[in-house]
């Protein structure tokens, strides 16, 4: 083994000796120079003629700022002083120098790219020289840059997550993916558009870096008659892109807002929730005329699922705070949502002394109706009852379903007890009109207790209990009335 | 160790502190922010000393830079860190808040110009300043488990009863990120009378 091994040491050696060394480091895939003390280039091999453009005889001789004047960063210029006269080893890294010497090199399609390169500036011992090593490290950052731009959106995808699972506000979660987009894709503004419930109208829901002219710029997109990259995406349910607003038709009536916002394409990612139904769209507006590539499309796809999964989450969140609100039977607001209105509405009144009414409505017959034509009968009616109230409130009343045949209705403010007796009359009116169902007819009346504020209470227990023994009153007196509680 | 008087430990511990100051503003020019660097203890020690307070000192894995050098004196340099603490250091030089998994050959790169920067600054400072000549070979960033660090820094090889081994610690401070880390001067024994003379001279100009 020892033998073979001096053998082969002495065989490398008659090798070595024979060997060209120029030619050696000609063949090398990567950037040799070798510098004298005065950092002049005295020899540069094959690659960095090819990757400098420049004939080796005209590079001889001189030094690397002299051929690149004014072109070679400080550090650069530096480390190479620092390497031939000081012989102090240095690397420059392509991390802290992203532009070193201005090589460039041919991508398999034959295209001229930067060259990303590191350097590494070796003084040699026993000699003067000093040895320049450029590495083509061009594919390691795209690596590299491929990794951390996966990361940065795992990062910011989780971040997005975290608001939606935490419940933040819609508007928020919503602008920090707009914000999101706008830090992986630069000089790009983005904006979160929803379509309205009718599905017509595309809204302009989150558009954090655009200005507020753009929100209001108009009603909305009609998916039906506007034709814009926006409104494609709905129909189409896939990516819309115009890579040159200028040049894209259907922009006319547009361009001038979006010269003025210095748009120049628009891509256009429609948001697709639950059951394929299309609920927007997220818009991103490049500064430059340019079409997506590869990450940009992946990540704007994450993102418009990202807003899907927090539209999705809102919506639910608001389902369930409708259903813990509202009497299931008849859509009414419940005791809950009742005693917080009422607590609002007394805050208010007391704020701005105002007067208000509360109604405490029992229907008169409706057990027998139950009895006599079953629960769904009864269901029917007080859901048929429920509406005809609510027809006679104005929008800011209050009506609540808080037992089975109970009702409470509070008028937001009132000007006199008269006003709040005249929608008692109509309340009861509406109350006493038949209701078909099918062959039948149903008929109830109702009595009704009112209570005023400040008048007859001030908190709401007593505007409460005033107003139900009010309604007691009512019911002594005969039913179908109402009586004011004294 | 008693191979340097006090006046001439206190001596290197002063050109190692400039050394750290230069190196210091040099990395804040690099990276445009605030690097502060500074040297809170320096000891000189035996190999099998070195090996012992590496063990005690040093977490399980290391990242570092080494160059070699050569001049008046002869030697190894090395700059470690926690390994789980280095890519926080590169991600603090070029300005990023990400957490990768694992260092890249680009963070390698970044990691040992870092190391490039400090150490040449001190072998160049204690050279200068004591009017000799020093240089130093191309620098290799490395990540390893710290059983594998006397071999890596050239412990075993060298003669052990010619080496004596100068441990800086070494306080990094950057953007929000704050870390210890270690620089190690393996230096050759058989130069260290050139080291003597030059500091003796250097003493005896300032009387």
């Amino acid at each position: 083994m020892q033998n073979f091994s001096e053998q082969s040491g002495s065989c490398l050696s008659n090798i070595l000796d024979n060997l060209d060394c120029t030619d050696l480091l000609h063949s090398l895939d990567g950037g040799v120079l070798l510098l004298d003390a005065q950092c002049r280039i005295i020899f540069c091999n094959r690659w960095f003629s090819r990757h400098t453009g420049l004939k080796e005889a005209s590079m001889l001789g001189k030094t690397l700022p002299e051929l690149y004047p004014e072109q070679l960063p400080l550090p650069l210029q530096d480390a190479l002083e620092t390497g031939c006269r000081q012989r102090m080893g240095r690397i420059l890294s392509y991390q802290l120098h992203k532009r070193l010497l201005p090589l460039q090199r041919r991508t398999p399609r034959g295209e001229l790219q930067p060259l990303h390169q590191s350097i590494l500036i070796k003084p040699l011992s026993q000699s003067e020289l000093t040895l320049v090593q450029c590495l083509d490290i061009t594919n390691a950052v795209k690596r590299e840059q491929h990794l951390r731009a996966g990361e940065r959106i795992l990062k910011l995808e989780r971040t997005v997550l975290e608001l939606i699972a935490t419940g933040d506000a819609l508007d928020n979660v919503l602008n920090e993916i707009c914000n999101t987009v706008e830090q992986l894709i630069p000089h790009a503004p983005s904006a979160i558009m929803l379509l309205d419930d009718e599905r017509e109208l595309l809204h302009i829901k989150s558009a954090p870096s655009l200005p507020s002219a753009f929100m209001q710029r108009e009603p909305g997109l009609n998916i039906n008659t506007a034709a814009t990259t926006c409104t494609r995406a709905v129909q189409t349910r896939a990516l819309a892109i115009t890579a040159d607003i200028h040049q894209d038709d259907s922009w006319q009536p547009r361009r001038e807002m979006a010269q003025r916002l210095q748009m120049a394409a628009c891509w256009a990612q429609p948001i697709i929730a639950a059951f394929d139904e299309v609920i927007g769209v997220f818009a991103c507006y490049p500064q430059t005329p340019h079409s997506p590539n590869e990450f940009e499309r992946q990540l704007l796809q994450r993102m418009a699922h990202l807003a899907a999964i927090a539209m999705e989450r809102h919506r639910r969140v608001e389902r369930i705070r409708f259903l813990a609100m509202h009497d299931p039977l008849t859509g009414l607001p419940n005791r809950s949502l009742l005693n917080e209105h009422l607590g609002r509405n007394l805050r208010r009144a007391h704020r701005e002394g105002n007067q208000f009414a509360l109604m405490f409505i029992d229907l008169d017959g409706f057990k027998q109706i139950n009895d006599q034509h079953g629960h769904d009968a009864g269901d029917d009616l007080l859901s048929v009852l429920g509406s005809r109230m609510t027809e006679q409130l104005r929008g800011t009343d209050t009506c609540a379903r808080i037992g089975g045949d109970e009702f409470v209705v509070m008028l937001e403010t009132v000007h006199s007890v008269d006003s709040a007796t005249q929608v008692a009359e109509k309340i009861l009116s509406c109350l006493s009109a038949p209701v078909q169902r099918g062959q039948q007819q149903l008929k109830v009346s109702a009595s009704i207790g009112i209570a005023i504020y400040p008048d007859d209470g001030t908190s709401a227990d007593a505007l409460l209990t005033g107003a139900d023994d009010a309604m007691y009153q009512a019911k002594a007196k005969g039913k179908n009335c109402w009586y004011r509680f004294n | 160790m008693d191979l340097f008087s006090a006046d001439e430990h206190d001596l290197i511990v002063e050109l190692m502190n400039m050394g750290v100051g230069r190196a210091a503003h040099a990395l804040s020019q690099l990276v445009n922010d605030e690097v502060l660097l500074s040297v809170p203890r320096l000891e000189f020690i035996s190999v099998p000393e070195a090996q012992q307070a590496f063990r005690k000192d040093l977490p399980p894995f290391l990242a570092g830079v080494m160059q070699d050098f050569e001049g008046f004196i002869n030697g190894r340099a090395a700059l470690l860190f926690p390994e789980a603490r280095s890519l926080e250091l590169v991600n603090a030089m070029i300005g990023e808040d990400l957490s990768a998994d694992e260092i890249t050959e680009l963070e390698h790169e970044t990691l040992a110009e870092l190391g490039n920067i400090l150490l040449n600054h001190c072998l160049a400072t204690l050279a200068n300043q004591l009017k000799q000549q020093v240089q130093t070979d191309i620098p290799q960033a490395f990540s390893i488990s710290a059983d594998e660090l006397p071999g890596t820094l050239n412990l075993y090889q060298s003669d052990s009863e010619n080496t004596l081994v100068m441990l800086v610690q070494i306080d990094f401070s950057l953007r929000n990120s704050a870390l210890r880390g270690y620089l190690a001067f393996i230096i050759d024994l058989r130069s260290a009378d050139a080291f003597v003379t030059a500091l003796r001279a250097y003493l005896a100009e300032l009387l």
